[in-house]
């Protein structure tokens, strides 16, 4: 049994669809990033997991079961959406306590004293919400998230309005909770850094559909794993050497940024492309050996025009 | 749907309020200038005496438990949707209908309470004001036992609904409207009374027949809430 499994989920809004046939799982203790612009649908998708909306078509279950009809499952799970989940007149402790009463949690005094300790907040648990700063909030928010220490974390932009340091934080958090606790987290971001700092595999959807769905370094591998820059001494020489480099069977793509030819290719090939282009006469002031980022990655894949995953 | 759920919303929306003092300044003055309004116009009419008072305490018991009642709601219902926090006590292992339940007794405990502590403050300086001594008629606690928390808690069930189901816009005309129809009613009977203060006994029992009908409604209606109804009638 997968602890998330989305099967050809489709979701409509007055016949807009919102969803077209989303497919992935999720493995336990696997920290797993969802991606895509603004409006892509990804909190659409975790609101249909959440049993919040129902899907038009498909299925999307939780450890087996629907969300939307199964109340005990939902005490398996922890959310963090875009708001925090905090009621403003109450202190950051009564916030922490409510939300532990409503999960069942035993021990709420001690469970709740060391999520505060643990977010750098004890000194502020008398403080009401609304006087605590928007980083602090989205750290409570994480805390409550966890209070019940669930099974399965779904976390909607957690580290949005946290300092470097925070975020830093959070991310040690989510890493450590997937390693001792195996706890499955499913993160939607648009932290590309943080993604591939924490995740082990990623779904990217854009526009409804999923665009692709594998492990962060097959991403990056199978699309043009590694990239030359190459800085010539004269600029008129870039587009003849992204012609010559055009018939390489290991250049899988050239692009030409003034004197800059940035050339996609795989691991092997670097030396004989440089051979190729100190052969052809061309001049190299600075050649650049570099993986593509998850982020280069991103960028072509919602860029991308089509429909294809 | 457990009992225990209930009363955990129910607890956390009374300790809320209680530290709401915006909210609850509206309504305590709301509350004072009424009951100084009733007990005018009762010292005025000190000839139908204690009969008149009598009134006073049913209506007034009545009128400002569902004023409060509104007001708490905008801000127990509402203000939870308007801001999106309601998403997440969605996710929760709670049944809807706890949630709403919850949400209703925690409004409707301290609605009550200030429709009988305007009713109670009203009578003492009435009675004290006109030297009655006499002891009211066994109507008064009954209704004020019995009809005005019936009354009360399916007003605050039925407005809560509406906030809870219906988009931002929609919302406050209905609840406004429900409101309104609460209030129009209850001065009808208010009027009924004036005109022949023997009907009064009638018209207590009518509005208890009103609140039980109306505690059936919200019970009915609440069946109905739905999480993708409320989900995306929260504003962006």
């Amino acid at each position: 049994m997968k602890e998330i499994e989305i099967q050809d989920l489709c979701k409509s809004f007055e016949g807009r669809e919102v969803l077209s046939h989303v497919s992935f799982t999720v493995e336990k203790g696997e920290v797993f990033g969802y991606l895509g612009p603004n409006g892509a649908g990804k909190t659409t998708t975790m609101r249909v997991l959440l049993g919040l909306l129902r899907p038009t078509s498909g299925k999307a279950l939780v450890r087996g079961s629907d969300l939307a009809v199964d109340d005990a499952a939902r005490g398996s799970v922890g959310v963090l959406m875009e708001n925090d989940g905090l009621y403003d007149k109450l202190t950051a402790w009564q916030n922490l306590d409510y939300y532990g009463r409503l999960y069942g949690v035993r021990e709420r005094s001690e469970r709740t004293s060391q999520l505060l300790s643990a977010f750098g907040l004890a000194d502020r648990r008398h403080e009401k919400v609304f006087n605590l700063s928007k980083g602090m909030r989205r750290k409570l928010g994480i805390a409550r998230a966890i209070i019940h220490d669930p099974e399965i974390l779904l976390l909607d932009e957690p580290t949005s309005g946290l300092d470097p340091e925070a975020q830093r934080m959070v991310r040690d958090v989510l890493k450590d909770l997937s390693r001792r606790e195996r706890m499955t987290v499913l993160l939607s971001s648009h932290n590309l850094d943080e993604v591939e700092r924490v995740c082990s595999k990623v779904a990217v959807i854009k526009q409804g559909r999923l665009r692709a769905f594998d492990t962060v370094e097959n991403l990056r591998v199978g699309r043009g794993g590694h990239a030359l820059t190459l800085v010539l001494t004269k600029e008129q020489d870039a587009t003849m050497v992204a012609e010559l480099l055009r018939h390489d069977p290991s250049v899988t793509g050239t692009s030409v940024d003034g004197a800059r030819v940035i050339i996609d290719h795989d691991n092997e090939s670097t030396s004989g492309i440089l051979a190729s282009v100190v052969r052809a006469g061309v001049g190299i002031e600075e050649a650049l050996k570099a993986s593509r980022s998850l982020e280069d990655v991103y960028m072509d894949l919602v860029r991308e025009q089509g429909t294809g995953a | 749907m457990k009992l225990e759920q209930v009363m955990i919303v129910a607890r956390k929306e009374l300790r809320e309020l209680a530290t709401n003092k915006g909210a609850l300044l509206s309504v305590l003055v709301f509350g004072g200038l009424f009951t100084i309004t009733s007990l005018g116009s009762i010292t005025a009419s000190a000839g139908s005496g204690g009969s008149s008072i009598e009134w006073s305490m049913i209506y007034l018991s009545m009128f400002i438990g569902v004023f409060s009642g509104f007001t708490l709601c905008g801000t127990v219902f509402f203000r939870e949707k308007q801001s999106g926090v309601i998403e997440t006590l969605l996710c929760s292992p709670l049944d809807l209908r706890a949630i709403w339940l919850g949400k209703v007794v925690g409004v409707a405990i301290p609605s009550y309470l200030l429709g009988l502590l305007s009713a109670g403050i009203m009578a003492m300086l009435s009675y004290a004001a006109l030297g009655i001594a006499a002891a009211p008629s066994l109507l008064v606690p009954f209704h004020l036992f019995i009809v005005a928390p019936a009354f009360i808690a399916s007003a605050i069930g039925l407005v809560g609904y509406v906030q809870l189901a219906m988009g931002m816009r929609e919302n406050r005309m209905v609840s406004m409207g429900v409101f309104i129809l609460l209030v129009f009613g209850l001065s009808l009977s208010s009027g009924v009374v004036q005109e022949d203060s023997t009907l009064m006994g009638q018209v207590v029992v009518s509005l208890l027949v009103g609140a039980m009908v109306l505690l059936a409604l919200s019970f009915a209606l609440s069946k109905r809430l739905d999480k993708e109804k409320i989900i995306t009638s929260i504003p962006d």
